[in-house]
């Protein structure tokens, strides 16, 4: 089917929407596209002519009847004519019960299924830790922040548990009650988790502190005019900084697992699953978009979806500009200078296929202007060109120098999880789907050196906000942080997405010459930017000038505005919006997809074909 | 005459509708519950026979809809569309229904339902043409699969769509205008249409 024909076929879909003389076909293709529509609409037709025999209204005035009579069989009372003020209320209850015993029965079943699943899930962790971290604790000396919470409490269930190791059953009986089950798990939790440790987990009060929003070397680019520039200069030493405790973030969560203790083998994290420490279950299945791909459709998508609590880009005009050494050979991690005038007013990076992205209208200053000076920093060398604008959308630049690569191209891979409850039933599988990932990852062909980040966020009031995990080359420790994530806390909209984003760009330690991708898993958008400092578009629009890609990944249940977010967020970072898809062909979305416009496959081989695909450009000849 | 009525002449308004906050008698009640029945039965019935592709289950679904509705006939205060409300309790009933299959003890809904063999003068729609349409339908998202069930399956005029989905007409007819191409070339994949009549 060519344009022309979808065309046609939405001017006939229009016309009959209105009750309108269907238009005439000008051609063979549209004749046939008319034909197609006259039998499709004849099949509406045909079924909204379903014939119900008028039986039916009689079977459910018998069932009404009947109820009644038992109603007032139960000794209600009978109004006088007027049924809506009944004030028996238990009798009315009693008569609902009846009739809702379906539902009833489906939600005590859902509920069983949930708490079984977290109890299975509470004592497998139990397990986990007792067996792996309880000796670990004991073996090498901690990282010195840890060393106060290392130690776990005599008798505690996590110490007695070592003493049961080798009996699961015995562990699972021992923690049917869910909150003793819980509590175990807190207690074997290594310090940097554990709620009791007093320099970390960031708390409520800690968080309502004055935090400025870092807005790096943008100097207020985002409502001040000035433009973004990215903070990663040199060796990411001012990333490295960045992760030390300030006085406006002495809360960040410091340390991994500790470095000396014995490390489990490569295959941990599947052996979990192998051995059913982690039930293994179904793989999700997912599906991705690229906004920018389809940007006409997205631009649409924005225009329908937009509401003033969320926080509008205008990027409806792009400037895509790729930076090529000598030999066509894309350059990433090269800077670019945008500039009006002498004044800078955004700094990209080039991803690892040498592209990035500017949007004009986003940033004041440059709104108005006609063209735009580049300078293009490669190394000490410092390239000048000119675009103007309005000729085209996409830019090439080949400058002098050739491409140099580390020996091995470095990935920095960060999971942004929100760990709130509503996330509790889609933890475990997103551990067990990570846990595949980063064993997948860290094989791959290309073999690069891959660091693991981990950063988790909840809401206001709960245990913590967020959570960053500094990256860790070790995979399977990097397994072993992630394995004790579990979701508690949230029970409304939206939650911090915005304080786990804005801490996953610009508090990491991130490598200046990786590429950087990060995995925002989720299921409710973020607080609006007039209830805190942070700004999601504004993290965005910095990953970007970081080249940072940010891949959101919509878990069941995200709204209409979460949705909006997440593929802004994609869309900005020229990331691609993935969604968890559903139904025996994996082709069900409630999302706002073109039908027929992805192609489902499991979360995981999803996420590693991405990270293949990044690498892609880092290939050597 | 409203812009619903303009549009679709055949939606036929249910006359005793309570108003906001009012209460009917017993015999009023009577009355407007059964032109409900009248008005939207057989739209309920569609949709639920386009999405079990059974014509006993569909009757019976539409049964317990309403008996239901009946049940919850206090929860309409009139301050809603009656086919929103309607709507929403179909709905509810045909996701019981597929937890029921999806457990394998249907005894618990059809326990509570008449035992009523298939009428022989059910829909002429075959059952490989239903079951194409649901899967069609299916592809869609769930947005517009909804819009697409009620203009198309139901027989709602695209405003009373975005009145039951609580959204703007605009919306809707933009998502149906979108939706039509897709679906019409799923089902001609199919083989459920073509060039030939």
């Amino acid at each position: 089917m060519n344009d022309a024909q979808k065309q046609y076929i939405e001017r006939l879909t229009e016309a009959e929407l209105n009750g309108e003389p269907l238009p005439e076909a000008q051609s063979d293709e549209e004749r046939q596209s008319l034909e197609q529509f006259r039998q499709t609409s004849a099949i509406f037709a045909e079924l909204q002519n379903t014939k119900l025999v008028d039986e039916w209204q009689g079977e459910v005035w018998a069932r009404i009847d009947e109820a009644l009579e038992s109603e007032t069989g139960d000794g209600a009372d009978e109004e006088s004519g007027d049924i809506a003020p009944r004030n028996d209320a238990d009798d009315k209850k009693d008569l609902h019960d009846k009739v809702d015993n379906v539902i009833d029965a489906s939600a005590r079943f859902r509920r069983v299924s949930v708490y079984g699943a977290l109890i299975a899930a509470a004592a497998a962790l139990l397990l986990v830790f007792t067996v792996k971290l309880a000796p670990m604790a004991d073996v090498g000396e901690p990282a010195p922040a840890m060393k106060a919470d290392v130690a776990m409490p005599e008798g505690s269930p996590a110490a007695s548990g070592a003493r049961e190791q080798d009996s699961r059953g015995t562990l699972l009986a021992k923690n049917l009650e869910m909150d003793e089950a819980e509590e175990s798990v807190e207690a074997a939790m290594p310090a940097e988790v554990a709620p009791t440790s007093g320099n970390y987990g960031l708390r409520k009060e800690k968080f309502d502190a004055p935090m400025k929003m870092k807005k790096s070397a943008d100097k207020g680019g985002f409502e001040g005019g000035e433009g973004y520039r990215n903070d990663m200069d040199g060796a990411g030493g001012k990333a490295e900084e960045a992760a030390e405790p300030t006085a406006a973030d002495s809360t960040i969560v410091a340390g991994s697992p500790p470095k000396d203790a014995e490390k489990p083998g490569d295959d941990w994290g599947r052996g979990l699953m192998q051995s059913g420490k982690l039930q293994e279950r179904p793989r999700m299945t997912a599906g991705e978009v690229d906004d920018n791909a389809d940007f006409e459709g997205f631009q649409s998508f924005l225009r329908e979806r937009n509401k003033p609590q969320l926080e509008p880009v205008d990027v409806s005009e792009r400037l895509f500009v790729r930076i090529l050494d000598a030999d066509n050979r894309p350059l990433p991690n090269t800077e670019v200078d945008f500039k009006v005038g002498q004044q800078v007013v955004f700094t990209g990076k080039t991803y690892s296929d040498g592209w990035t992205l500017f949007h004009p209208r986003s940033v004041p200053l440059a709104a108005q202007a006609t063209s735009f000076e580049l300078e293009v920093r490669s190394g000490p060398l410092r390239s000048q060109y000119t675009i103007e604008r309005g000729s085209k959308e996409r830019f090439e630049f080949r400058v002098p120098v050739q491409r140099v690569l580390p020996a091995r191209a470095q990935l920095d891979l960060v999971f942004l999880l929100d760990t709130t409850s509503s996330m509790a039933d889609e933890i475990e599988r997103l551990q067990q789907t990570i846990i595949g990932i980063s064993d997948d990852v860290s094989k791959l062909a290309s073999n690069p050196e891959v660091r693991f980040g981990l950063v988790l966020y909840r809401d206001d009031s709960d245990e913590y906000i967020s959570k960053v995990y500094p990256f860790e080359s070790e995979v399977a420790v990097f397994q072993q942080t992630l394995a004790q994530v579990n979701a508690s806390g949230g029970g409304d909209l939206p939650e911090r997405l915005e304080v786990g984003l804005h801490r996953s760009i610009n508090e990491l330690a991130w490598r200046p010459d990786a590429t950087r991708l990060v995995f925002l898993v989720a299921d409710a958008s973020p607080h609006g930017r007039d209830q805190n400092e942070f700004s999601y578009s504004h993290d965005a629009m910095v990953a970007a000038s970081k080249a940072i890609k940010v891949y959101p990944v919509a878990s069941s249940g995200l709204s209409d505005d979460g949705e909006y977010v997440f593929r802004q967020i994609a869309q900005l970072t020229m990331a691609r919006f993935i969604f968890l898809t559903y139904g025996a062909s994996g082709t069900e979305t409630p999302h706002d997809i073109v039908p027929g416009s992805f192609q489902p496959e499991t979360l995981d081989a999803l996420i590693v074909r991405i990270v293949r695909e990044e690498l892609a450009g880092l290939e050597r000849e | 005459m409203t812009e619903a009525e303009q549009v679709n002449p055949t939606t036929e308004p249910v006359r005793t509708t309570p108003q906001a906050g009012e209460r009917l008698s017993e015999d009023d009640t009577r009355v407007w519950f059964e032109e409900l029945m009248k008005t939207y039965g057989k739209r309920v019935g569609s949709y639920f026979l386009y999405r079990t592709g059974d014509e006993e289950g569909a009757r019976d679904l539409v049964i317990e809809t309403f008996f239901r509705a009946w049940r919850a006939r206090e929860s309409f205060r009139g301050e809603a569309k009656a086919s929103t409300w309607l709507w929403t309790i179909a709905r509810r009933t045909l996701a019981a229904y597929y937890e029921n299959k999806t457990r394998r003890s249907p005894e618990v809904l059809t326990d509570e339902m008449p035992d009523m063999a298939a009428p022989e003068e059910m829909p002429v729609v075959e059952r490989t043409t239903r079951q194409a349409l649901l899967d069609c339908l299916e592809t869609l998202n769930e947005r517009v699969q909804r819009s697409a069930e009620l203009v198309w399956v139901l027989g709602h005029s695209y405003v009373e769509a975005a009145q039951i989905m609580e959204e703007s007409a605009d919306s809707v007819r933009m998502r149906l205008k979108r939706a039509r191409s897709p679906l019409q070339r799923c089902l001609t994949e199919k083989g459920i249409v073509g060039s030939q009549a």
